[in-house]
């Protein structure tokens, strides 16, 4: 099997053109929008709040967009205004698109809530020099019943559209409701992020309720007022579990606005580290199951190729978790051949022992008996719910940002996108197992174009005049579809919306526990792999 | 075997959200073994004699803290990991857990680093038994 899969070639990409959409899009709309922008492979789409009947029932209906995805609804404070960000994917016409709604300016209340907002805030303006306060935006993050009540009602006419928008709501009268049994958040990575709420009858359930209150983290620091070069320090943390992904998407942002080309060699060591990571993160995924199902060995052994791997990000990078190691327009550092040559002799070694831990683990007829027919995700609930990357695929729809969106110099390579067949737990470790043969098989023609060229490091942006401007950028992380919102100024930052895969499958997750047995419960959370470090988010509203 | 007998085995219960879990779940495997000195990992508080504090934490999380503090065996001990925690917040730097929690929780060792490595969390266990 991954002999046949690691020798397969895959056809050509289709090529889109978001030049002929984003045209397509001033004819149909007309003087119903306020500005459209073209961001590197997406479109930002800007209108007001009277407007949203008319633009989304065009979006969804009209054959030439047929927008069928609706990925994730977040909510920011900006300078003059607070806005909605819809972010739109269509499958049949392969682009998407962020819908950016004018809410105008909301009243500020008393409130008390809202003034432990102000408190925090007002904390972390003393500490900012004078200079730093004019990129601070001062309309605060408001949390007043009025404007909730206004929100919910925005969803609901959203909800007519997307039938998932409803799961955006600020409900919490669902919360109470929905308590015969309470899993508190558990010790392992990835389930210690929220409590879950189950009504069951006997051990069927039929009602499940995540409540992320316990990820709901103070992060007023990382979000407003600091530079690009100081940003990228940490911006690895809004992903721990595949630290590159955040860094790469920024860098790719703020290229685009920039317009910066990297050199050839760049782009391909961006890939082989992103690779290294994915790899990394989907052998910790293996484990996280093993452990799960009780597959001790498997998970031991699952344990000691992840080492070998995050040694060798340790050597390209410096750090194992938390790289640092893109910089704007270059590299931290060149990577010599001795590197290079390191990795290669490991992942010979790599491949045949996930080879021989994939038989180990899915021949044995237990395991197979136990992951078989459990949490199935039909294709229908998978685009309702606008999942993305290996959740997606091992439904059966082949899509990829890396082949459909011309990411990097991925279409440069050849490789195969796994895709499973029936959607259960088993297709899901099946897939991740595949595509870890896929990212070896990657490396290796990565290792074999790599020239001897020198690597520019990094650009400086001291006292660099950029006027205020937004872009988007997507990336394929190891849990789906990764992007970042961005508004800079001068050398500033002053919005950072991080709109990320793991929401869709946590709702995905709420729909096929039900039904499901509660001894499951687990075993399916686990199986749609949750990154944790998505949810530490100021921008959701329920 | 000589080991065994005169040092305390332990067991660990380890709290909050971040990614210092990851390295401290990688002593598990066969490379680093933390076993191999006693130690164990364990999910439920009641069991634990050592608590492991890490990671960002939310004011949820800080109530829930306490109690599990409160619900572990005596005599326990607490060890701090990660810059989060033995300094300030890397998301919010105005908050500072040692502060916050100094007439609560008496904290026994300091682990610094972002995240520390796998040996680093060892050799603070090491320490520790030999203070036991």
């Amino acid at each position: 099997m991954a002999k046949e899969l690691f020798q397969g070639i895959y056809s050509s990409h289709k090529i889109v053109f978001i030049e002929r959409i984003e045209k397509n899009l001033q004819f149909y709309l007309k003087d119903k929008i306020a500005n459209i922008k073209k961001s590197g492979q997406e479109i930002i789409l800007d209108i007001d709040i009277k407007n949203i009947d008319f633009v989304l029932s065009e979006l969804k209906n009209n054959p030439e967009f047929s927008v069928e995805i609706l990925n994730s609804i977040v909510f920011y404070p900006s300078k003059n205004a607070n806005f909605l960000l819809l972010s739109l994917a269509s499958m049949s016409n392969n682009f998407s698109l962020i819908l950016k709604i004018n809410l105008g300016v909301i009243e500020k209340n008393e409130d008390s809530e809202l003034l432990e907002n102000n408190k925090l805030f007002s904390d972390s303006l003393s500490s900012l020099s004078l200079k730093n306060k004019k990129y601070i935006n001062l309309l605060n993050y408001t949390k007043t019943e009025n404007f909730l009540i206004k929100y919910n009602e925005i969803i609901e006419e959203i909800s007519k559209y997307y039938k998932n928008a409803n799961n955006f709501k600020n409900n919490k009268i669902l919360r109470q409701s929905v308590n015969d049994l309470i899993i508190k958040s558990g010790v392992l990575d990835g389930l210690d992020f929220f409590d879950l709420y189950v009504q069951a009858e006997f051990d069927l359930i039929v009602k499940a309720y995540m409540d992320l209150t316990i990820a709901e983290i103070n992060s007023n620091d990382i979000f407003s007022a600091i530079k690009f070069t100081d940003l990228l320090t940490i911006i690895s943390r809004l992903d721990y579990s595949a630290g590159i992904f955040p860094e790469i998407c920024f860098c790719i942002g703020v290229e685009d606005v920039l317009q910066i080309k990297v050199s050839r060699k760049v782009s391909l060591i961006r890939m082989l580290i992103s690779e290294l990571f994915r790899i990394s993160n989907h052998i910790f995924y293996i484990a996280k199951i093993s452990k799960v199902l009780g597959a001790d060995l498997c998970f031991n052994k699952a344990l000691i190729e992840r080492e070998k791997v995050l040694r060798i990000i340790e050597l390209y990078t410096g750090s194992r978790i938390n790289p640092n190691f893109i910089r704007i327009g270059g590299l931290k550092e060149d990577l010599s051949d001795a590197k290079l040559l390191t990795l290669k002799k490991a992942l010979k070694e790599i491949m045949i022992n996930i080879d021989s831990l994939e038989t180990l683990l899915l021949d044995n007829s237990i395991i197979t008996a136990k992951l078989k027919n459990i949490g199935i995700i039909n294709k229908d609930v998978a685009v309702k719910y606008g999942l993305s990357g290996p959740n997606l695929r091992s439904c059966g729809i082949r899509y990829d940002v890396r082949k459909n969106r011309n990411l990097l110099l991925y279409k440069d390579i050849s490789f195969l996108i796994p895709v499973g067949k029936y959607g259960d737990c088993l297709d899901r470790v099946q897939i991740r197992f595949n595509e870890i043969y896929q990212s070896i098989k990657i490396i290796e023609q990565i290792l074999n174009q790599i020239t001897d060229e020198p690597v520019k490091k990094y650009l400086r942006f001291d006292g660099v005049n950029i006027p205020r401007i937004e872009t988007v950028a997507s990336v394929e992380c190891p849990h789906g579809a990764y992007k970042i919102f961005l508004e800079l100024e001068d050398e500033y930052i002053l919005n950072l919306v991080p709109i990320t895969p793991s929401i869709n499958s946590l709702f995905c997750a709420q729909e096929i526990l039900q039904g499901s047995k509660v001894e499951d419960i687990i075993l399916i959370i686990a199986s749609l792999d949750l990154s944790s470090s998505e949810f530490f988010q100021r921008f959701y509203l329920w | 075997m000589e080991y065994f007998f005169t040092k305390k085995k332990l067991n660990i219960f380890v709290t909050g959200i971040g990614c210092c879990k990851q390295e401290i779940i990688a002593t598990v495997g066969p490379i680093y073994d933390i076993s191999r000195f006693g130690v164990n990992f364990v999910s439920l508080p009641e069991d634990a004699d050592i608590l492991v504090i890490q990671g960002f934490i939310s004011s949820l999380g800080e109530k829930r803290l306490i109690t599990i503090f409160n619900s572990l065996k005596t005599p326990k001990w607490i060890i701090a990991v990660g810059k989060c925690v033995v300094d300030s917040s890397l998301l919010n730097k105005n908050y500072k857990f040692t502060d916050k929690f100094k007439n609560i929780l008496k904290i026994d060792y300091y682990l610094p680093g972002c995240p520390p490595r796998p040996e680093a969390f060892i050799f603070c266990l090491l320490k520790l038994q030999e203070l036991i």
